[in-house]
């Protein structure tokens, strides 16, 4: 009976994590573009394996939420297995990852003998976490652990990283799919009657899933705030919340910090609410900012105070020293809106989206400074800056040099599009 | 290609040393080298524009005779280099062996440009009856720290390749690479000289300018014969009968007084303004922010102002500069630096 209660209190991504792979919604996995059953072929590599088998390792990647870890856990507890977790997020530093597994890996001890214990899994979530100056020598503790390990290793990650290549070269990897939207759905009714509820809508659960692209832990947890948050007309409202578009947040989050802030504090809490990515978030408020705040000597404080926060926004990802974090909030939310004092704001000001200016070529020009490159034998950026603005100038004074241009560089029609522009 | 072009600029560009106008005693010398078959490393050096590659393509082309195709390379250091191009030079990189201590059998990686655009090339002997290959590189001073490397290979392959390195900023340059090259600097082209090779120009284009007209396109264009001979086609779009003011009404148009317009929104204390003038600069000819801090200390330094505010403006721009090193979006480090010149402005 303690046991049921203490559950309860779980939350239910946990209290509904799949025991057994009977109970999972089966992922999908591709290898080189190959669809395979991902179960059969785990359980395949786990119960083939030996100390002396080649293959060691293999590695899971997929977007977050979709089962790629819990898949291991149900598996291990079906085999009979235990599962040593290490985080590549925790224990990044070579010396602690290499303690962590080197124990796991090779020493069985003692009550390993005694009790005859279970096989093991190693599972390193998260692997493409391992990255940093201060990493420097993880991967190939990795790579070292994966040749004398005795245990099988699953690595797990979400996106392709440019710096684990050497570990890529060494496993097989599954590309995890996402969970359909009727999958999902099964399983968030499948919860619902499990917990005695009854009172829901259809068309809820499929906002949930929708909205949620196949992460299936953002939908139960989504699914979890919804149910217990009443499951009154309140609760609509709430859906309603989640079912808006983000850029909806942010417009009502930059005009509520530049108008009803007052102190420090309201802004912490105010960009605490906000689920939205602080790394767009700021650069709404640079595109905003001049909307809110218009006397120039408010401006400059607010500007110094956001290009602070770029400044240390910029160290935090170069020296991975995520401590820094509190100082860019503070700066950019509170340190900004407090710089507003004296100045106006409009009743209805049009928030807008923040735009991206790159120094890049575009797509578009890149074909046109192709040929202008070869004809004129110059580098492509000199194409863009100084050639290519003035054959658009000269382009545009009349159509007979137009075409004899095109003839000359012989352009097809989309670069005759770029001169126009 | 060029001959037919129907841009000017292209149309009349210099194919020989000879056709180049002006700059008698470069020309002399370079003749010199091609008579005697040898010349040492050369550093060309010069304001932006006023013909140091043309010099040195026509150079190159004439001392390499008909084989220069194939043993006449040029190079742009400032272009980024590409991913496929990455991936070779990690492929390529080296474990190393002589080193001790902690760099010790690390992989040892060399700096992409020189490692996939330059050795390829000086490695591979001279092809035809010419004693040596020629490399041509721009823009050097983009290069840094690497120009290091440069002079091992500088060295090393001095006798099958000489290097002509042009660049407009001969400070950027470190000492070992001075000390290797014969200097040349290049000047911008006289008036004389300019009037002389726009006449060409106007005869075969059938147009006409007067002299006062002359003299403004000469002013604008600091000497460079390319942007001027840009400016004159243009203005002959409007009218075949040239004078200062059809002249003046293209000059405004002209992309290079872009950042200068800036100066006049900052100096009326127009945020606003400026923010959108600099944007759609910037989307137009995808300038770093480094390039805009560049041109408007350039703008900054040549506008009428008192000393005390130039001095202000110029200490805004550093340190922007400076904070942009570390930042993550440009946008915000130009926007704090136009946000502290408006308000400067607004205060005399």
């Amino acid at each position: 009976m303690e046991e049921i209660e203490k559950k309860s209190e779980l939350p239910w991504v946990e209290k509904y994590r799949p025991k057994s792979i009977k109970e999972m919604a089966k992922p999908v996995a591709k290898i080189n573009r190959q669809k395979v059953d991902l179960i059969d072929e785990l359980i395949k590599f786990i119960k083939n394996f030996k100390k002396e088998s080649k293959e060691k390792a293999v590695l899971l990647e997929g977007p977050p939420g979709i089962g790629k870890t819990s898949v291991i856990y149900a598996i291990a507890n079906d085999l009979n297995m235990q599962v040593i977790e290490t985080n590549a997020s925790d224990t990044r530093t070579q010396k602690s990852l290499k303690r962590k597994l080197d124990e796991a890996s090779k020493a069985r001890d003692m009550m390993d003998f005694i009790f005859k214990s279970k096989n093991k899994i190693i599972l390193i979530d998260e692997i493409d976490g391992i990255y940093g100056v201060s990493d420097k020598g993880a991967i190939p503790t990795v790579l070292e652990i994966m040749i004398n390990s005795e245990f099988p290793i699953v690595m797990i990650a979400n996106e392709y990283k440019r710096s684990l290549n050497p570990i890529y070269k060494k496993v097989r990897k599954f590309e995890v799919q996402p969970l359909s939207e009727e999958a999902v759905i099964k399983i968030l009714e499948k919860i619902l009657k499990r917990e005695n509820i009854n009172d829901f809508k259809p068309k809820d659960l499929i906002s949930i899933a929708q909205k949620n692209n196949g992460d299936l832990r953002a939908s139960i947890n989504d699914l979890q705030g919804l149910m217990q948050g009443g499951r009154s007309a309140e609760s609509l409202k709430n859906l309603d919340d989640l079912q808006r578009d983000t850029s909806e947040v942010i417009f009502s989050l930059i005009r509520s910090l530049f108008t009803e802030v007052k102190t420090l504090i309201d802004a912490k809490r105010l960009l605490d609410k906000s689920d939205v990515d602080y790394d767009l978030l700021y650069r709404w408020v640079n595109e905003n900012l001049p909307k809110y705040i218009n006397l120039n000597n408010e401006l400059v404080d607010a500007f110094e105070n956001i290009s602070t926060a770029d400044q240390i926004f910029g160290r935090i990802r170069k020296y991975q020293n995520w401590a820094l974090l509190p100082y860019f909030f503070d700066l950019f939310g509170g340190g900004v809106s407090l710089s507003k004092k004296r100045s106006y704001t409009p009743k209805f000001v049009k928030t807008t989206f923040p735009e991206i200016i790159s120094s890049r070529i575009g797509r578009d020009k890149l074909s046109l400074a192709k040929k202008v490159e070869d004809v004129y034998e110059i580098s492509s950026i000199e194409a863009t800056r100084t050639v290519i603005p003035f054959l658009k100038l000269l382009s545009s004074k009349s159509i007979k040099i137009k075409k004899e241009i095109s003839d000359w560089l012989q352009l097809d029609s989309k670069e005759k599009q770029v001169l126009k522009k | 290609m060029t001959i037919n072009s129907p841009v000017w600029s292209v149309k009349y560009r210099p194919k020989t040393l000879s056709e180049i106008c002006g700059k008698e005693q470069i020309k002399f010398q370079l003749k010199e080298y091609i008579s005697k078959k040898n010349f040492p490393h050369l550093l060309l050096t010069g304001y932006h524009g006023v013909g140091k590659t043309t010099i040195a393509k026509c150079f190159a082309k004439e001392f390499l005779g008909g084989s220069y195709k194939s043993n006449l390379k040029t190079l742009f250091a400032d272009v980024p280099i590409s991913k496929e191009e990455r991936k070779q030079a990690g492929i390529r990189s080296t474990f190393s062996t002589g080193m001790i201590g902690s760099r010790a059998g690390k992989k040892r990686y060399i700096h992409p440009f020189l490692d996939i655009k330059v050795k390829p090339f000086v490695q591979i002997k001279a092809i035809g009856e010419i004693p040596f290959k020629i490399l041509i590189v721009k823009n050097f001073e983009t290069l840094g720290q690497f120009q290091q490397g440069f002079r091992r290979l500088m060295e090393t392959y001095g006798s099958n390749c000489r290097i002509i390195l042009i660049t407009s900023k001969i400070s950027a340059i470190i000492d070992p690479i001075i000390s290797r090259c014969q200097i040349l600097f290049i000047p911008p082209v006289e008036y004389k000289n300019f009037s002389d090779f726009i006449e060409i120009v106007l005869k075969k284009e059938k147009i006409k300018i007067n002299e006062p007209a002359l003299r403004v396109l000469y002013r604008y264009s600091e000497g460079r014969l390319n942007k001027a001979i840009d400016i004159l086609q243009l203005t002959a779009m409007i009218s075949t009968n040239i004078n200062s003011e059809v002249l003046f009404e293209v000059i405004n148009s002209d992309r290079d007084k872009k950042i200068k317009e800036l100066l006049r929104p900052i100096l009326k204390g127009d945020f606003s303004a400026v923010r959108t003038q600099l944007r759609k600069i910037r989307r137009e000819f995808n300038y770093s922010a480094q390039e805009i801090y560049k041109q408007l200390l350039d703008e900054i330094i040549k506008f009428p102002l008192s000393k005390s505010i130039k001095i202000q403006y110029i200490n805004y721009i550093a340190e922007a500069d400076f904070r942009s090193i570390d930042g993550q979006d440009d946008d915000i480090q130009l926007s704090n630096l136009i946000s502290k010149m408006c308000l400067l402005s607004e205060k005399f």
